[in-house]
């Protein structure tokens, strides 16, 4: 293959943000290469086999909505379908699906395949090239050979200047047996981006035929499973149970006697881990009150007998990890086919980001996934759509910019709180972290963000047609709710309870009383009866938050104002008098692209943000006197 | 950088008599301004300094002998040029020099707050700041003075914490039952959320009624002394403002408007009012006298109503026909024992003018402002009307989440519960929640 050609857009990296990053790209219409050191591992699952959850089931519905990946992957390879959450409201609902890891590598490898505009690449990349201008221009390959491109999005996860601990082994390493890449971290480092060092870490994997399973507690998966893309209409993949066991105070023993072994515990581990996805170890040091912890048993497919043990990630010595595992109930033979670790790598502080996820200090690079901070297969995926469509953007030559804001979507969400607040740990999406989590729900991504989608052009054809066609039958089903009002009286008239108040109500009004369902109403008026259930859904819910979402309403038009404010880029916040040096120094960090950025900078007070405010009046009020 | 581009002045101390007073100038004109007013020349005005200068008007007059003094910006109150002319106390002398203030060129009187406004436009104090200073620039007695000093130097702040900690706590449990479905979690954390808000409800119950105490005392309790003419009304105001205030006469019917003075009871602001006596009369000017009275009795907190013993018939129609007082709002004060024979057993059986009886009065006065307005216990926050708004804003979200039937309602009103007391207690951010969260719980796999 010839790779002199000049692309469009490289992608570097080949995980869950590389995927999505290139079919986004390609899917513009941007020339795109995907280039990774092995072909054979993309879409690889390298912690644990399963996609979405609470707030990240929301991020893979806006992937979807986008016309992106990861949705449709999962449902060609999902083995257990649950959707979390299912007994509470339908904005905190999560859909979560176990996968076949070899299936979803296998469906990401062939969707990719199918996807026009895009190269694949086998190369380990060490360095960016630059034009003449010193404009970044694509990458140097490891035997020195450049790609050029326009922009180039860099999606290496936890490659950069990768060190994977067993007990008191250091192994420097992206992944078990993959090389790390140390000559692109010193690169970024000598661009001058601020950097830090993060550490996640993985269980051991168990042979499931070792396992006891019959003595175990399962759990098993919905039926029907209801999948994570609009576009696929049933889930084909067989469906399996999951077990769960837990540890107990004869494995807590163990860790503790043990515990200078540990690498988190013994110095030798400096990166930061998330305080939700705490290895053994640290459960067990943090509370010791806790008798036992709970594990899921995870099989990563159908036809591997590989078991993800979830809930005992560590990076003890093997031989601690041999005797904790056989410590607990249904695992007293288990074998371990690999054993657990942690891994330290670099990461970029995401306030070097615009909200495009192109860096301040590099144009036409783009960052995605866990290189920013974050941790998930989910979150990775929803930064590489937003930096592939904003990389194919600019290499287009367009002006425009693709910016989700916080009232539109979990991804706008997650972006502005990286690139304002930064990561002190691998940050994972929580709903609560949503303030218009009532609107942001699983169920309406399409509705919130295809149209959106279709305007700047990521969205295909088929699922273009498939969104006109519901959204005119939504607006169709609203019209004729809208179309029933009636006075009290005339309710009543029908059999129905209201206040005599003279006030006329709708029926859709009328669905928000907690005694009317839809199936009533249908049966009142037959001009509803043969709505598509997704429409009645959607009606149901609407009128089940009505009173909440109005309220919203005038919040998110304050969020929209401040973020029209932008503050210039190059301010100096040490100039505004009234804030205290710590906030200066974030804000001087962060350098926020808006008001309302600034304003969700941790520690900002209403009074900071209102001296702020008034400083960037006054700077530009006295300016405009000037010019008069 | 100086924002505001006027020069404002008001009078800075408490408006009525006093000793001393101050007035307070503050922008670009203020140093040209004194020295026009001292005739000392700009560069005599040695910054931070008082000069003992005669006053003069803008025809030469002399208004006063005052100090005045000159405070540079950026060093001073506002961030501006600042000024002080502290003259005497006479209500003639403020009123000539604000007078004079005014019609000079650049200077306007400055609106209620406006040096606060100022200073917070030149960067010199946050919100907080401002908010306690202008209760501490409007304290009129120890009391009060106790009352923002707390809030400026942060006392209960123990109690801002702690209330802080409780909606974080109500928050967190909740956000962890929605966030956290599959995790080894307490079944009952949405109850506990739920207990923890009612905690919170029935403080911020007992601050908002504690809080009203507070805002009376803002602006004073209002006593009012009412009765049928010639009852010794105006004679009992003056004993107890210690001055003569009132014109007093033997002539029924000598006060014909309504005459305040403010005095201290028990360490708190009092507003004695005089009124009109209460009787039907063909005069127009008495009638109107009449209907002020019971205006202002519509609005005391107490009304002293006095009977003439010496005419107890007249008296007692008065209060008949006018009286519609609630039982705890008035006191009947019997007047002129020394005109009396009889010796009825009485609780405020006085002469006013002989000065009998009249220490009883005062010291149930006394008793009476301790026990309705006096505050107990030191972690009063709520003490505005803005403040008050709040704790009933704030129980009604929370009433309204006690109501949800799904927890992600429920944690939508705490959202908005935080938002409203972000005020009182500081932003509360999704960080705080999940500190506790993972503080509290093990969670992760």
């Amino acid at each position: 293959m010839n790779h002199d050609v000049a692309y469009d857009v490289i992608i570097v990296g080949g995980g869950h943000a590389g995927c999505d990053a290139a079919a986004a790209s390609a899917r513009m219409g941007a020339h795109t290469a995907l280039i990774t050191h092995d072909l054979s591992k993309i879409g690889e699952m390298s912690c644990n086999p399963a996609i979405g959850g609470l707030g990240k089931g929301h991020l893979v519905r806006e992937i979807d909505a986008l016309d992106g990946l990861m949705a449709k992957v999962i449902d060609q390879s999902g083995i257990q379908f649950r959707m979390l959450n299912a007994s509470k409201g339908p904005a905190v609902r999560g859909p979560r699906a176990q996968a076949d890891r070899k299936l979803y590598r296998e469906a990401m490898q062939e969707a990719l395949s199918n996807v026009e505009n895009l190269t694949l690449i086998a190369g380990a990349v060490d360095d960016f090239y630059f034009d003449n201008e010193q404009n970044l221009r694509g990458v140097v390959l490891d035997n020195g050979e450049a790609i050029k491109s326009k922009t180039v999005v860099l999606t290496t996860g936890t490659f950069l200047r990768g060190l994977i601990h067993i007990g008191e082994k250091q192994i420097p390493a992206g992944r078990v047996d993959e090389a790390p890449a140390v000559k692109l971290s010193e690169r970024l480092e000598a661009v001058g981006f601020a950097m830090g060092r993060l550490k996640t870490g993985t269980p051991a994997r168990l042979d499931g035929r070792t396992i006891n399973w019959d003595i175990l507690e399962a759990q098993q998966a919905d039926n029907p499973p209801v999948p994570f893309s609009l576009l696929t209409s049933k889930v084909e993949v067989p469906q399996i149970d999951c077990h769960i066991t837990y540890t107990n105070p004869q494995t807590h023993k163990i860790i503790s006697d043990n515990i200078s072994r540990a690498p988190l515990y013994s110095g030798q581990i400096d990166g930061v881990g998330p305080r939700y996805c705490p290895s053994i170890e640290d459960k067990v040091v943090k509370f010791a009150e806790k008798e036992r912890h709970q594990i899921f048993l995870e099989p990563e497919g159908l036809d591997d007998y590989t078991v993800y043990p979830n809930g005992i990630s560590t990076s003890l010595p093997e031989d601690v990890q041999e005797q904790m595992i056989t410590s607990i109930v249904g695992l007293e033979n288990a074998r371990i086919i690999r054993p657990g670790y942690a891994i330290e790598y670099d990461f970029i502080d995401p306030r070097e980001l615009l909200p495009t996820l192109e860096t301040k200090k590099l144009p036409n690079l783009y960052l995605a996934g866990q290189i920013n901070g974050t941790t998930g297969y989910e979150e990775a995926a929803g930064q590489g759509l937003i930096a592939g469509i904003n990389a194919a953007l600019k290499a287009s030559g367009s002006k425009k910019d693709f910016v989700l804001d916080r009232a539109e979507a979990y991804i706008g969400v997650m972006i502005d709180d990286l690139i304002t607040r930064g990561a002190n740990e691998p940050y994972r999406m929580f709903t609560s972290r949503a303030e218009y989590r009532l609107r942001l729900r699983a169920d309406n991504a399409d509705l919130r963000l295809t149209d959106r989608g279709i305007a700047i052009g990521c969205v295909g054809k088929e699922r273009e047609e498939f969104h006109k066609t519901k959204v005119h039958a939504i607006n169709e089903a609203k019209a004729a709710m809208a179309a029933l009002t009636f006075s009290p009286n005339e309710w009543s008239k029908r059999g129905y309870k209201v206040n005599q108040d003279g006030q006329k109500r709708s029926a859709a009004d009328m669905l928000a009383f907690p005694n009317v369902t839809f199936g009533g109403l249908s049966k009142s008026f037959p001009q509803l009866s043969d709505l598509r259930s997704d429409v009645i859904e959607q009606l149901e819910i609407d009128a089940l938050y009505s009173g909440y979402l109005g309220r919203q309403d005038a919040d998110i038009e304050a969020l929209r104002r401040d973020e029209a404010l932008k503050l210039p880029k190059d301010m100096d916040y040490s100039k505004i008098g009234s804030l205290s040096n710590e906030t200066v120094e974030k804000l001087n960090a962060a350098k926020p692209h808006t008001l309302g950025a600034a304003s969700r900078i941790t520690g900002m007070t209403p009074a900071a943000v209102m001296a702020l405010l008034r400083f960037v009046k006054r700077e530009s009020g006295s300016t405009s006197n000037f010019a008069a | 950088m100086a924002v505001n581009k006027n020069t404002i002045f008001a009078l800075s101390t408490v408006a009525g008599r006093s000793a001393v007073a101050v007035i307070r100038l503050s922008g670009p004109e203020v140093l040209a301004t004194l020295s026009v007013l001292t005739g000392l020349s700009v560069s005599e005005f040695k910054p931070r300094q008082m000069f003992y200068r005669l006053l003069r008007d803008q025809l030469g007059g002399m208004i006063d002998r005052t100090l005045v003094v000159y405070f540079p910006g950026p060093e001073s109150f506002t961030g501006e040029d600042c000024g002080e002319i502290h003259c005497h106390g006479s209500l003639a002398v403020i009123k000539a020099i604000l007078e004079d203030l005014s019609t000079r060129k650049g200077l306007r009187p400055a609106e209620p707050g406006e040096f606060s406004r100022h200073a917070f436009d030149n960067n010199k104090m946050d919100l907080a700041q401002i908010e306690g200073l202008g209760d501490l620039i409007n304290a009129q007695t120890r009391r009060q003075l106790d009352f923002s000093l707390k809030q400026i130097g942060g006392a209960a702040a123990e109690k801002v914490s702690k209330w802080r900690e409780e909606l974080i706590k109500s928050a967190a449990f909740v956000e962890a039952y929605i966030d956290f479905p599959d995790e080894d979690l307490p079944d009952d954390l949405w109850k506990q959320s739920q207990d923890q808000l009612k905690i919170l409800r029935s403080e911020f119950e007992t601050q908002r009624d504690n809080g009203r105490k507070a805002v009376k005392l803002e602006s004073g309790l209002k006593v009012v002394l009412a009765g049928p003419p010639n009852a010794g009304k105006s004679s009992l105001l003056n004993l107890l403002a210690r001055e003569d205030r009132a014109i007093v006469s033997d002539i029924a019917g000598t006060t014909r408007d309504s005459i305040s003075v403010s005095l201290e009871l028990s360490g708190l602001p009092v507003t004695l009012t005089d009124t009109a006596g209460l009787r039907a009369s063909g005069d127009e000017i008495e009638n109107l006298g009449v209907q002020r009275s019971l205006d202002e009795i519509s609005k005391a907190d107490l009304v002293l109503f006095l009977f003439d013993l010496s005419d107890m018939v007249t008296s007692q129609s008065a209060y008949d026909d006018y009286g519609f007082f609630r039982e705890d709002q008035v006191w009947k004060v019997f007047n002129k024992s020394d005109l009396s024979t009889d010796t009825i057993n009485l609780e405020f059986l006085v002469s006013v003018k002989q000065g009998l009886g009249t220490d009883h009065l005062l010291s149930r006065l006394e008793e009476w402002v301790t026990q309705n307005f006096a505050l107990d216990g030191t972690d009063q926050i709520v003490a505005k009307e803005r403040h008050i708004q709040i704790m009933n804003d704030s129980m009604e979200v929370i009433d309204q989440a006690m109501r949800t039937e799904t927890p992600e309602l429920f944690a939508e009103n705490l959202r908005q519960l935080s938002q409203l007391l972000g005020r009182l207690i500081g932003q509360v951010d999704v960080e705080d929640l999940l500190d506790r969260i993972f503080g509290d719980f093990c969670i992760g796999k």
